[in-house]
């Protein structure tokens, strides 16, 4: 007698179950948050329909259950995933091989949803679609980009350790590179380094995760691998963990930024009102109504398409299509 | 972060079994929604069944198929079925149940229990070699009253879709079928609820309503609770039609639909035995969402060969039984 589980997401069955639903395949994402995301990268490769499911009702669950039937991804059975650090560190676990190896599982190729949905240029588009009279200016990429170069090679050096098999912890590495809460003022200018802490303490950082003599060349080949695999001095936020990427790093430079744009904002309002005081609690009531609800940057984030324009969506894109 | 939390106060925690069939011991650990799954013939029925049953405080064949049966709330309530076999050698019972017989005397109820035992001398006697095969079994519990807080449903499939072919000529001349019958009897509950609580009543027809309508637009049939009565309609005329004219697989999912809401009002053990027979793929699909978002307080035990089952966000809520039995000792 079949076992269940040789059965369960099994080609031969799937195929009929894919027939009878007429469907062509489900896609197994990790969490209800997650389908959005994938059905734009979904439709970019396949044309018909592919049924785009979840594994668990807790999304944070999900890749863990998914881990459980990796061998079972198939044509009917597209698994897609964060890659968390399974893409840059491929020999790190078993289930790391064979997430980087089966056509039929799908990865961000950045360290997760996050990455992608909150790359610069998505941001940046974001943000200029936050407008009431005068836009949103602040070189969003170079501030990344320079945190990027900040941390690009201590995060080489965790990976390349996490590579190796060592057993790290994650959190403590991401509190190393956490940077202060960056303050913006009058026409968006920076007023503090965010990153001050972390460029002052990069060595001691680096000294933590340092490798054996020995290991150099391993070491240097490693690097040229995370370069072709898109990791650089300029893209390494793409590749700490998605969470602490956007609450640690993007929204807080995004709150402050919408911040000052409702000062900026409300100030112009105060000028048009005058003394009327009723008039100016009123329109500011609207306004910020308008911002933090009809052009909020959380509902222009998800319903913005440049994301599947970022180079990793567009690698998922090309790698599958 | 959707998380799932049962949401009830009393809730099974666990299910331990000594000497399943003779040969296996399991220890279940359960969550909100279990789906056991598993060959046949190893024991998934077996188990819904004497939950069911030790829950009811119901001694029945199912749980003397355990030795020990065990169910263990989260409140540190333990119920408990035990099966004791009669390890005594049996000239000595013989010996000790003589001397007991001869020693009662007197009025007329102890001469009927005298006659009891000199019988059960007799049995003894005549089947010394099987003797050990008398069981009694009895049930214990840390608490008396935990039946009275959990309530426990046990909704059979392949019964209910027997139940919805056999028809039966009524009183007043129709033909129903036992499943006809039992979706009015759910309905009838539905409509004590709306008689004796309407603020109840309303949340329950709303969710029932709602997910009935989510299934069956698929089969372009609308459904609307009025008092507590079911009544259906196609969507594209208006035509009303019956509970009879509905297919075995819809009378099926409203009668799972109408227990799930009837029992709503107070924590409930729902236990499912197969309840993928009949359904379309995409009901099945849909059927445990379906249950939890009529009876949010209900702790779900399924036994399925279905995949269909899991598929939409449940895949991390079933468990071979294979994966939680261990070799009995012998």
């Amino acid at each position: 007698m079949t076992e269940f589980n040789d059965y369960f997401l099994s080609e031969s069955y799937l195929e009929s179950y894919c027939i009878i639903k007429g469907i062509k395949g489900f896609v197994f994402v990790e969490g209800l948050k997650d389908i959005s995301f994938w059905r734009g990268i979904i439709e970019r490769i396949y044309d018909g329909d592919h049924c785009i499911t979840y594994a668990s009702k807790d999304g944070t669950r999900g890749k863990t259950v998914l881990k459980a039937h990796l061998s079972k991804a198939s044509q009917f059975a597209i698994f897609a995933l964060d890659s968390d650090f399974d893409y840059v560190c491929p020999n790190n676990n078993t289930y790391s091989k064979e997430i980087n190896e089966n056509p039929f599982i799908f990865q961000t190729l950045a360290y997760s949803k996050e990455s992608i949905c909150l790359h610069h240029s998505v941001i940046e588009k974001c943000l200029s679609d936050i407008r009431v009279t005068e836009p949103i200016e602040f070189p969003v990429e170079s501030y990344l980009s320079n945190y990027s170069s900040i941390i690009y090679d201590a995060l080489v050096l965790f990976l390349f350790r996490k590579e190796k098999g060592i057993i790290l912890n994650d959190d403590e590495f991401h509190k190393k590179i956490k940077p202060d809460a960056p303050s913006i003022e009058h026409n968006y200018s920076l007023t503090n380094d965010p990153f001050n802490e972390i460029k002052s303490n990069i060595n001691d950082i680096q000294e933590f995760y340092k490798y054996q003599n020995e290991e150099h060349l391993d070491f240097l080949a490693y690097k040229k691998e995370l370069i072709d695999k898109g990791l650089t001095n300029e893209t390494a936020v793409y590749f700490i963990n998605g969470h602490f990427f956007e609450d640690s790093v993007a929204m807080p430079l995004i709150k402050a930024l919408i911040s000052e744009f409702k000062k900026t904002e409300f100030n112009k309002v105060k000028v048009e009102c005058g003394s009327k005081t009723q008039l100016i609690s009123d329109r500011k009531t609207e306004l910020f109504e308008y911002i933090d609800n009809v052009i909020s940057f959380d509902s222009l984030v998800q319903i913005n398409t440049d994301k599947y324009n970022s180079p990793f969506a567009l690698d998922i894109i090309k790698n599958h299509g | 972060m959707v998380t799932v939390e049962i949401k009830m106060n009393t809730f099974i925690d666990e299910i331990r079994a000594n000497d399943l069939f003779g040969k296996k011991n399991i220890i279940w650990k359960l969550k909100s929604v279990n789906v056991l799954v598993g060959k046949n013939g190893s024991g998934k029925s077996t188990i819904l069944r004497s939950i069911n049953s030790l829950l009811k405080r119901d001694t029945n064949e199912d749980l003397k198929k355990s030795r020990v049966f065990n169910i263990l709330l989260n409140n540190g309530i333990s119920i408990k079925h035990t099966v004791n076999e009669l390890n005594t050698d049996t000239d000595k019972l013989i010996a000790s149940l003589s001397e007991i017989s001869k020693s009662i005397r007197g009025t007329q109820s102890s001469s009927k229990q005298k006659n009891k035992i000199d019988r059960l001398i007799r049995d003894v006697l005549e089947n010394k070699n099987s003797v050990r095969d008398i069981k009694i079994s009895s049930i214990e519990s840390t608490n008396d009253d935990v039946h009275e807080v959990i309530n426990s449903e046990l909704i059979s499939t392949v019964n209910m879709n027997a139940n919805s072919v056999m028809a039966l000529i009524g009183s007043d001349g129709e033909s129903k079928t036992i499943l006809d019958m039992e979706i009015s009897a759910e309905s009838k509950k539905l409509k004590d609820i709306f008689n004796n609580s309407n603020e109840s009543y309303l949340e329950i027809k709303k969710r029932l309503e709602s997910v009935l309508n989510e299934l069956f637009i698929e089969s372009r049939k609308s459904i609307k609770i009025n008092n507590g009565e079911i009544v259906i309609q196609w969507v594209d005329n208006n035509g009303y039609l019956t509970i009879p004219n509905l297919s075995s697989g819809e009378r099926q999912l409203i009668y799972i639909m109408l227990k799930a809401a009837n029992t709503s009002l107070e924590d409930t053990i729902l236990l499912m035995d197969e309840p993928e027979i009949s359904l379309h793929l995409s009901w099945q699909e849909k059927l445990i969402d379906s249950i939890t978002q009529i009876n949010p307080n209900c702790q779900l035990i399924i036994v399925t060969h279905s995949p269909a089952i899991l598929m939409k966000g449940w895949m991390d809520s079933f468990v071979d039984i294979k994966n939680i039995e261990t070799m009995a000792d012998k």
